[in-house]
């Protein structure tokens, strides 16, 4: 069984204490040693041990600092999990999730903290002025595998953002599946970390960097994302990263100019990644070896992958490659509609929904006992000892098994998109325009993927045509911006299916 | 192409893609401080930059274009 110290804080430490002159970090211009993170992890237990209400979840500001890298690693060696807040989210959001999850401690590590409010009922706890006192790195408090380490909200179609927790054993098993994929970090590499710390793959980008004694390099909020981590590719010589494949699709008009000979190995994540695209990327990046990973958040950031081979044939559906094999500790099934398990190499005329199972998966949705009824099932299953079940989650992905035995992924089941790699319900959407409209106009929110292939969101409206100017600022104070949409379409009268349900297809059909 | 010429013309284009019509181009104008300079917003004023100006940005050019500021220098050396 797969530990959380074993995997994850032992190896962290080890690191603290031997490499300590080396580089953890490169925030923003400026490198950080392990013996710097040591300093600020001790200093930042300290004040989570002192914290007046003893709780076991605490809200985590997170910003492009060191402290909010210390203050994760502090808060799982006092055996606590950590729910990250994005500050340039709207406060009705965070205030939400605060109060979804009853948090009564916010750690911050700026001056003046977005989240330090008047008659707030949490406490909040700044670092950045905190000075060192002495190392406080092992006599970790207890904790059982169960326990959690972190809570990530994602879109939800009630109109509500929806927490998936995860546990520590969540964690350290898929720590062990990573390392089984043949993907190899030493302390020589520079690994990047491009995602925000609400999206999971933060998780392994500063993970498996910082546990291996390796450098991160982070790209600073409020910067093009895409732009920063060129240059970080090119003038720090990244050595290994993940990145969603539209970041290299907003570059690939400039390939011929990039330089990405440093590039050991390559993850593409969080979007469907086209063949064509990692065909050109492969002469960017001469010595790159590319693994496109597939995973909802509920299976803790990947649970199956694909190893791409340079100059080979990629399996790939409609030019999109194949989400590969189930990690080492997953155990992947497709059942039809009406739950019968597909066999394995079936083939493309035998498509349905992908479910995961193992450690990896959360133990649920916070306080959301509806959604965790339909999100997860069991099914009977024989071995020596007897009969027992295994749990799996529906992943609401549309797939089919490869006559070779990989996934190929062929759609979502229901209304959800990617913007970006963040999961965008576009329930959610639809449920803060009407509120808006006060419910009194029909809306849809339709993905759509434009000329560019990228994904965007257009709203239509069943309505003549307004101004949207305040509509959009509704929006932005409601959701996060990659969420609103980028075009808003007025019809007088939405087209309607033979079920007479508004047909979301012709609207599509309208985009093109 | 002086830089007053550039403003006029890019100022309608930017107000377009990051969805603000009343936006005024100034130096200082960043991803820091306009909440729609987003990944896919900034690729499209790019994109629309080159098509109604008639050049291309070099890779090396587009890593240090952080603000409005850097843009605006950018094109007044491609349109001298």
């Amino acid at each position: 069984m797969s530990n959380f110290n074993q995997h994850i804080l032992i190896p962290l430490v080890d690191q603290l204490q031997v490499v300590n002159k080396r580089n953890a970090f490169y925030i923003d211009g400026q490198y950080y040693t392990y013996r710097q993170l040591a300093e600020r992890i001790s200093s930042i237990r300290f004040v989570i041990q002192t914290a007046a209400k003893e709780e076991q979840i605490w809200a985590l500001a997170i910003h492009d600092d060191l402290d909010t890298y210390a203050s994760i690693f502090a808060l799982w060696m006092e055996g606590k999990a950590y729910v990250p807040l994005h500050p340039n989210q709207p406060i009705d959001r965070n205030l939400n999730i605060i109060s979804q999850v009853a948090l009564h401690n916010v750690l911050d590590s700026v001056n003046h903290s977005a989240f330090d409010i008047p008659n707030a009922d949490y406490e909040m706890h700044y670092t950045h002025d905190l000075v060192y006192k002495a190392d406080l790195l092992d006599d970790w408090k207890e904790a059982s595998e169960d326990d959690l380490a972190y809570i990530l909200f994602t879109s939800g179609s009630t109109g509500t953002p929806k927490g998936v927790q995860l546990s520590r054993k969540n964690i350290a098993t898929f720590m062990d599946s990573f390392w089984k994929t043949g993907i190899t970090i030493t302390p020589e590499d520079r690994c990047m970390q491009v995602f925000d710390l609400t999206f999971d793959v933060s998780v392994q980008s500063y993970l498996v960097a910082l546990t291996r004694g390796a450098c991160v390099y982070t790209v600073p909020y409020g910067q093009v994302k895409y732009l920063y981590a060129a240059s970080l590719i090119q003038e720090q010589k990244i050595t290994f990263g993940a990145m969603a494949p539209s970041m290299l699709t907003y570059l690939r008009p400039y390939f011929s100019e990039f330089d990405a000979t440093s590039m050991r190995q390559c993850i593409l994540t969080a979007e469907a990644c086209p063949v064509d695209l990692m065909e050109d990327w492969y002469k960017c990046a001469p010595n790159v070896e590319i693994y496109d990973f597939y995973g909802p958040t509920e299976a803790t950031i990947y649970c199956t992958y694909y190893k791409l081979t340079r100059g080979g044939k990629n399996l790939s559906l409609n030019g999109i490659i194949s989400i590969g094999r189930p990690m080492a500790n997953v155990q992947a099934i497709i059942i039809d509609e009406d739950g019968n398990i597909i066999p394995e190499k079936s083939g493309a005329e035998h498509k349905g929904e992908l479910c995961v199972a193992g450690d990896q998966v959360t133990p649920g949705y916070w306080k959301n006992e509806e959604k965790n009824a339909s999100s997860f099932f069991t099914l009977p299953f024989r071995e020596r000892q007897g009969v027992g079940s295994i749990r799996y989650y529906h992943t609401g992905d549309l797939c089919y098994w490869d006559e070779s035995g990989n996934i190929m992924y062929s759609g979502r089941i229901d209304q959800q998109a990617k913007i970006q790699g963040f999961r965008v319900e576009l329930g959610e959407i639809e449920y803060h325009a009407r509120e808006y409209f006060n419910k009194e106009k029909r809306v849809m929110a339709i993905a759509f993927q434009n000329e560019k292939n990228l994904t965007e969101i257009a709203l239509f409206i069943e309505s003549a045509e307004l101004d949207t100017k305040d509509l959009v600022t509704y929006m932005r104070s409601k959701m996060p911006a990659y969420m609103i949409p980028t075009r808003i379409i007025f019809i007088e009268n939405f087209p309607l299916n033979k079920s007479e349900k508004v047909d979301r297809n012709a609207l599509k059909q309208m985009l093109k | 192409m002086t830089r007053e010429e550039i403003i006029k013309q890019l100022t309608p284009i930017a107000q377009e893609v990051f969805q603000k019509s009343e936006l005024v181009l100034t130096d200082n104008l960043s991803a820091q401080n306009v909440d729609t300079w987003t990944s896919l917003a900034f690729m499209q004023f790019l994109t629309a930059i080159e098509e109604q100006f008639g050049f291309k940005f070099k890779m090396m050019e587009l890593l240090k274009l952080k603000t409005m500021g850097d843009i605006l220098a950018s094109m007044e050396q491609h349109l001298a």
